[in-house]
């Protein structure tokens, strides 16, 4: 089957708008996304700029804009499209290097503001390890799965109006660890989040939960993590406010 | 010229588990990363089965079942990790290095939880283990089926935590050396297209593994041994790289690997007619050394029997085990059956093959990563880490949960071992003045060459006929005939025409740059394959089939670029302890 891929090509440095080229590729029940830009790329046009590495969906460096949604080229298949007709593009919201590579630097610089990494004031077992009950590990699995990819960011509305948004990714990465049993610096990032371009900027689209390819419940996270913020000025800190993944449930 | 006092190539778990160890040593140190990704899209993230430790928080029983150990050793120990490891390893691995490994396994693990990887847990809230295939008891720790991604996440917090700077998306060109000494590297910024020197006081190779060079692998498409090519390249030998795990279980079209446990957990291997595919090859059927496993596949597809419209292909099937079982167990096989193949294995049959799962050999180095020339001198500034480095803990297999075990063990050794250089360590050496030049020249040629041939063409013919000559099983003929193919291959790579000439993210260029690189050290893999002359673990050659004496070859270019081959006998194995 022949299938049209439309992309568009540009380049920041002399460019200002993206002029559009379509490829015709032929593909199987198997070609994923990123399988059909390899081929263009090896076979028919080698300046077509794209990232990709893993190609099992856990890099995080082929989000795109396919057919209208985020996902990743590399586990989205052409047949389930159910089109011959496949438009990508750049991530939306993100500024464009060139064709469908984009800039990253925004994107991990807000992650490094949530503090991605564990604190705790409790001292290191001097034998074994931390325990941790399969309950609390429950707590941080879903939103540990995050890959980095930026398809929930780039999904977000509010995120294409306010490029200082912390936007649901980073805001994910702060709630994995306000929820780790472990982790004692809840109060560090809730102010964090808790500023003008944290939580409160989310008007709960949904867009980022509905886009993610690994399932993470962004918007949930979120709202708990408005929540925790809420409970906390009240006085009522302790309570653990814990987003349910339904497979969890 | 942009300066550090060590400068890691690499920002996969090895190479960012180095980095810290020195951050945490030599606080001061000026360490940085140089990575041709970013450091959260290492090939690190889809190593999946976990890490193996002689924790003892779980343990068999009587009746082969997972019955908690709360930590108790009475059961396994580093020990009896260690003597697996060396049983596998087929009589090639370092017993010093096998034991040393095995001993800071717990520590090393332990560290990872105290930094905050999100490790399942067992019932008592420890880090749950498994069993892995080889291990004699259940000790591979995981994080879900994720444990490279947990891991490689976490250890990207610490970067940050220790403002450990990093250079993503620079592809690294060539190292440089002057006075027997590396003095840093050269590279490319992928994303600006400018080729900048790199001085460091000590060099660090943490480029990872090298499947990518295969048509089928589980390895990404950045697995492309580019560390392997700046050793080769500098006249350094590499070690052992025609040793090549395969599995059994590579999901067609993908290559992706599936968890072998599921052959423990009772699944079976179907040929075209539905029959089982080991009934003939093996009389453990799928209980089978994977080795085998893979080998009757291979041979079963040749003789005719394979399934499928092309028949090149067998039936994984798991339909008669428990669904909740394989919904809990292996996500990645639903996962990737309906991602890839729109298929449902709890109702369909999963077609598999053999493929490339792990690299073993790479960059000889010593016990504290320094990398080794061809006389077995420690190379001053230098050093390997993780998959690319061979130090004698892989042998001729390596055990599921070994390969993190080791990039974690030894990037943290190495990183020590540089913190002390460091202390001593004068200024910055004499960065060779013509470095720069020559690697910018590569690069400039290569964006002006004029040719009838696609770097894409050339780099799908170099696929093919690596998975052709140095698949599971190996033939003198066939390695023979592709070690030519490999010379007509280079021949051509000088007819090639870049269709982009750009310098910003030319990402052709990038690929057509990995693709000169792997032609080089690929005819070391298919040259080492040939001096081998022995069938060993991973190895097998089908006019020998017993090992001959244990030894390790050592690939080093020649001025004429070809390959040569020399051995170097393997540490002997202690006695066997009654």
């Amino acid at each position: 089957m022949n299938v049209r891929i439309r992309v568009p090509r540009f380049n920041a440095e002399t460019d200002a708008t993206p002029k559009f080229q379509e490829y015709t590729v032929t593909v199987t029940p198997q070609t994923t996304v990123l399988d059909a830009l390899n081929s263009i790329r090896s076979e028919q046009d080698g300046t077509l700029a794209f990232r990709r590495s893993c190609r099992s969906g856990m890099c995080g460096s082929c989000g795109m804009l396919i057919n209208g949604r985020n996902r990743l080229a590399c586990n989205t298949r052409v047949v389930d499209l159910n089109n011959h007709e496949v438009s990508v593009n750049p991530l939306p919201g993100f500024p464009v290097i060139r064709d469908l590579v984009v800039d990253w630097d925004p994107f991990f610089a807000k992650d490094a503001v949530m503090l991605p990494y564990l604190v705790t004031d409790q001292p290191v077992p001097a034998e074994g390890e931390r325990l941790q009950s399969r309950y609390d590990y429950e707590r941080i699995d879903n939103a540990a799965r995050c890959i980095q990819c930026g398809c929930c960011s780039s999904a977000c509305p509010v995120q294409w109006s306010n490029g200082d948004y912390y936007g649901p990714a980073a805001l994910t990465r702060a709630y994995r660890f306000v929820e780790d049993s472990r982790d004692t610096a809840v109060r560090a990032r809730l102010d964090i989040v808790g500023t003008e371009t944290g939580v409160w900027r989310c008007h709960t689209i949904f867009n980022c939960t509905s886009d993610c390819p690994k399932g993470v419940l962004n918007t949930e996270n979120i709202q708990a993590l408005k929540r925790k913020i809420m409970l906390t000025r009240l006085g009522l800190g302790s309570i653990a406010v814990k987003v349910h993944a339904p497979e969890l449930a | 010229m942009i300066q550090h006092d060590v400068l890691i190539v690499g920002s996969g778990i090895a190479g960012m588990r180095c980095a810290l160890e020195i951050k945490r040593q030599q606080p001061t140190a000026d360490v940085a990363l140089v990575t041709k990704l970013y450091p959260t899209r290492a090939p690190s993230v889809i190593e999946r089965e976990g890490i193996a430790a002689a924790l003892g928080n779980v343990r068999f029983d009587e009746t082969g079942a997972l019955v908690p150990s709360r930590g108790d050793r009475t059961f396994d120990s580093p020990a009896q990790h260690a003597a697996d490891t060396l049983k596998y390893a087929e009589g090639l691995a370092d017993p010093a290095a096998v034991q040393l490994l095995c001993e800071q396994a717990p520590k090393a693990v332990y560290e990872l939880e105290h930094m905050g990887t999100p490790f399942s847990r067992t019932a008592e809230g420890r880090i749950a283990q498994r069993a892995g295939w080889g291990h004699t008891q259940p000790r591979v720790a995981y994080a879900a089926d994720r444990t490279g991604h947990a891991i490689t996440h976490t250890l990207y917090g610490e970067l940050i935590r220790f403002g450990i700077k990093v250079y993503p998306e620079w592809y690294v060109l060539s190292l440089a050396h002057s006075a027997n000494r590396a003095q840093g590297v050269v590279a490319l910024d992928i994303r600006s297209g400018e080729t900048v020197a790199f001085q460091a006081k000590a060099t660090v190779l943490a480029t990872g593994s090298y499947g990518r060079i295969f048509g089928r692998t589980n390895d990404t498409q950045s697995s492309t041994g580019d560390g392997l090519a700046l050793a080769y390249r500098a006249g350094l030998p590499l070690q052992d790289v025609e040793l090549v795990q395969f599995h059994p279980l590579g999901l067609y079209s993908t290559g992706f690997v599936i968890s072998e446990r599921i052959l423990l957990d009772g699944a079976h291997l179907l040929n075209g007619k539905r029959e089982r595919v080991l009934k003939r090859y093996a009389k453990e059927l799928e209980l089978a050394p994977l080795a085998v496993i893979s080998a009757a596949i291979e041979h079963a597809i040749a003789a005719g029997d394979g399934a499928g419209e092309h028949k090149d292909h067998v039936w994984l099937d798991v339909r008669h085990l428990p669904a909740n079982h394989l919904r809990e167990h292996y996500p990645h096989l639903l996962e990737y059956a309906a991602d890839y193949l729109g298929i449902n294995p709890l109702e369909q049959l999963v077609p598999v093959l053999p493929t490339a799962a792990a690299t073993l050999g790479g960059i000889p180095t010593n016990l504290d990563g320094a990398v080794l020339d061809a006389q077995q001198q420690p190379v001053a500034g230098l050093y390997a880490v993780g998959a690319c480095a061979s130090n004698g803990v892989n042998g001729a297999n390596l055990l599921p949960g070994n390969a993190l075990l080791s990039a974690v063990v030894f990037g943290r050794r190495t990183g020590a071992a540089i913190a002390a250089q460091l202390k001593a360590a004068p200024a910055h050496g004499d960065f060779p003045a013509d470095a720069l030049q020559q690697a910018l020249a590569e690069v400039e040629a290569l964006l002006h060459q004029q040719g009838d041939m696609r770097a894409g063409a050339v780099r799908e013919r170099l696929l093919a006929t690596m998975s052709a000559a140095c698949g599971p099983l190996r033939q003198s003929e066939l390695l023979t005939q592709h070690l030519g193919s490999l010379h007509e291959l280079r021949a051509e790579f000088n007819r090639i025409a870049l269709d982009d000439k750009g310098h910003v993210y030319n990402a052709e260029l990038v690929e057509a740059l990995e693709l000169s690189r792997m032609l080089d050290w690929g005819e070391a893999i298919i040259a080492g394959a040939l001096a081998r002359e022995e069938s060993r673990g991973v190895h097998s050659r089908s006019e020998y089939a017993a090992p001959s004496t244990a030894q390790h070859t050592l690939t080093t270019r020649q001025t004429d670029g070809t390959p040569q081959v020399s051995h170097v006998a393997a540490p002997d194995m202690p006695a066997v302890q009654a």
